[in-house]
Parts: structure tokens; sequence; C-alpha cells
């Protein structure tokens, strides 16, 4: 189950990230979940979001790819619990 | 995270010293060399005027080159472990050769002609010739491939442009071999008592021309490949950092194109007036630094998706 949710988010990384996804993810987990890809459970999804968008903002300017980034990770989030 | 970190610290001391200690040296030989204006009959404040307005773009141009170079190296180091690695580490040796030319063209001019009264001025020109071009081959392989080895961690998109592109360049080189041939015979004397070449054309069409055409069609085809990488690559915020990267790239080779056109054809931009030539000559250094401050952004964007946290 672990690691179906962070494949599903790997997946809907990857429009985002392309090849530079699971190494952005990893990180993402480990710093601020404190865990592995293999351990994330359905609620931590939504703090992931969180941490997601502030980091993807840093990345980019364009606001609407962010949010569009985020509903998918919501919708992800709801499809989990 | 230190280790790379660490490395790229030491790569970027090394480079922007080497840098700095080259443009040094190149300041020191323009101001020891002869002031002679040549067609332009200007005074010795006009031609260190002159001197100076050339060294400090030549300067920005080197650091920025080597801010690229820097840029690719760190983000290499990030990304080594991954599919793409190679290529981004094959980038960073081709933007150190790129250096390289860029440096070699301005200190191997200026060296020269410091041996302009002695049995060995031949020598000396045939080295100012041959080794920049030699290096921009050097440069063009390393950036084929980075581009080959980016190209195979993802499946590219059929170009259409490249036939086109082909054509564009065949002509280019028919164009640029002609115009080479039709130079007066050599050796032939500058105003300043230098020849401009060493050997024949006859020797020179396999020496130099030759191996220029080669540097180019390598740099066109990465160029075309980074593009292509570019487009079958997925993530918008990714190809976003990626597009700096190709531009840069195309606006370098445009400039190494232009400039070796220029280098080539020295003798008759002699006939230029003074303010047409250097109009040619910041036209160029603006090129090749808004390729390298484009390559440097897009490595800043790259390396900042590897490295937020």
């Amino acid at each position: 189950m672990s690691s179906d949710i962070y494949e599903q988010m790997v997946n809907i990384t990857e429009d985002y990230l392309g090849p530079a996804t699971r190494r952005f993810l990893v990180r993402q987990i480990s710093f601020h979940l404190d865990k592995r890809p293999d351990e994330i459970v359905a609620t931590d999804v939504p703090k992931l979001i969180e941490w997601t968008k502030v980091t993807l903002s840093l990345l980019t300017e364009d606001k609407s790819v962010v949010d569009e980034y985020a509903r998918k990770m919501h919708l992800l989030a709801g499809a989990s619990e | 995270m230190t280790k790379p970190l660490h490395k790229s610290s030491i790569f970027s001391f090394i480079t922007y010293g080497i840098v700095l200690t080259a443009w040094v040296a190149y300041i020191i030989m323009v101001f020891l060399a002869p002031s002679n204006s040549g067609p332009y009959h200007l005074g010795l404040t006009q031609v260190n005027l002159l001197r100076i307005s050339f060294a400090i773009p030549i300067l920005i141009i080197w650091l920025l080159a080597a801010r690229a170079a820097i840029g690719f190296h760190r983000y290499a180091q990030l990304v080594k472990g991954a599919s793409e690695g190679s290529g981004f580490r094959s980038i960073t040796h081709g933007l150190c050769w790129m250096l390289a030319y860029l440096i070699s063209i301005s200190l191997l001019g200026r060296i020269a002609p410091l041996f302009a009264h002695s049995g060995l001025i031949y020598p000396a020109v045939f080295v100012k010739n041959h080794m920049p071009v030699y290096i921009l081959v050097a440069a063009s392989v390393h950036l084929y491939w980075g581009s080959t080895r980016l190209l195979a961690t993802s499946p590219p998109r059929p170009s259409k442009r490249t036939t086109w592109v082909w054509l564009a360049y065949l002509v280019f080189a028919a164009i640029f071999t002609a115009m080479f041939f039709s130079n007066p015979t050599n050796p032939e004397t500058l105003s300043d008592g230098i020849p401009t070449y060493a050997v024949s054309h006859s020797i020179l069409l396999f020496t130099l021309i030759l191996p220029s055409l080669i540097a180019w069609a390598l740099a066109i085809i990465a160029s075309v490949n980074y593009a292509s990488y570019a487009a079958a690559t997925k993530g918008v915020i990714y190809k976003a950092a990626l597009r700096y990267l190709v531009s840069g790239i195309y606006a370098s080779v445009f400039f190494a194109l232009l400039l070796e056109l220029l280098i080539l054809n020295a003798a008759r931009l002699q006939n230029l007036g003074l303010m047409s030539l250097l109009l040619v000559i910041y036209g160029l250094i603006l090129a090749y630094g808004l390729g390298a401050a484009l390559m440097a952004r897009g490595a800043r964007r790259l390396t900042l998706i590897e490295v937020v946290e």
C-alpha cells in the first residue's frame, strides 16, 4: 500500500519534474516527514502536499502549475483514504 | 550532499583562478604590445582606451563562460548516479573546453606578435591559428557526446527540421570554404608585419578548414539533439529549465561560427571602418555573453530542483 501511494505520487510529479521526480520526492519525504518512501501512508499525503506546494513555488513562477499539481495530489489523498 | 558541493567549490576556485590569471596575462601582453593602430591612425591614448574597451568585455565573457561551466559541474555532481548524469558530465566538459577556446583565441592572438622578429614567427602563427580550432573540436565532441547520452535516456521524437538544418549547413560550408580560398595567397602579411597563416591554403584545407567544419557540424547536431531531448523529456518545470540550456547552446554555437568566420576573414575586415568593426566585435561578444548567461541560468534552475527541500 505504501509503495502504491509513493508510485502514484511519482506518476503525478513526473509531469512536472521529469527525470528529477524520484530524487525530489525522496528528499521531500525524508526532510519533511522523516520517513522513507516505502513508509508513506495515506495520512501523510496532505502534509506532504503542503510542503511540496511550497517547494514547487520556488521552482516555477507559474502559480497555475503549482495549483494544478496540488489539485492532482489532493485527488490522490482523497482516493487513498 | 556535502561531497558534491565541496568538489564544486574546488572546481569554482580553480576555474575562476584560471580565468583571472589568463586575463592578467592578456592585459599585460595587450599593453606591452606596440601601439600600432593600423589603418585607423589613432593616438596612443585612443589606442589604450580601445584596448581597455575590448579587454573588459573579454573578461566578462570569460567569467560568464566560467559561470556556465561551474553551474553545470555542480549540477552534474548532484545527478552523478542518475541515468542522465553522464550526459550532463559531458556537457560540463564541453563547456570547459569552450572556455579554453575563448581564452586561447585572445591569448594566442597576443602571444604570436611577441615572435614577430624571430625565426619562430611561423610556428607561433601556426599554433595561434590551429590550437583554438582543435580546442573547439574537443568542445564540440563533448557537447555532442552529452547530447547523445541525454537522448539515450528518453525516446526522441523525429525532428522534421533536421534536413533543412543540414542543407543550410552544407550551403554555409561551401560558401565558407570558397571564401577562404578566395583570400589572397599566403603567406599574407597584415600591417603589423605578422603573416596571417604559416602554411599554404592547400594544407590549411585539411588542418584548419576541415576541423572547423567538423566542429561546427558536431555542435549543430548537438544543438538539435538537446532540443529533441528537451521536447521529449517529461516535466514542465524540468523542461523550462532545459530550454535555457538549449537556447544557450544555440547562441554559443552561432557565436563560435561567426567568430571563426571573422578570424578567417581578418584581412577583409581591414577594409571596414573602425565603427563597423567595433559593432561586429561587440555584437559577437554580446551573442556569446547571452548564450553563456542562458546556460548558467539553466544550470541554476536544474540545480535548484535537486537541492530544494
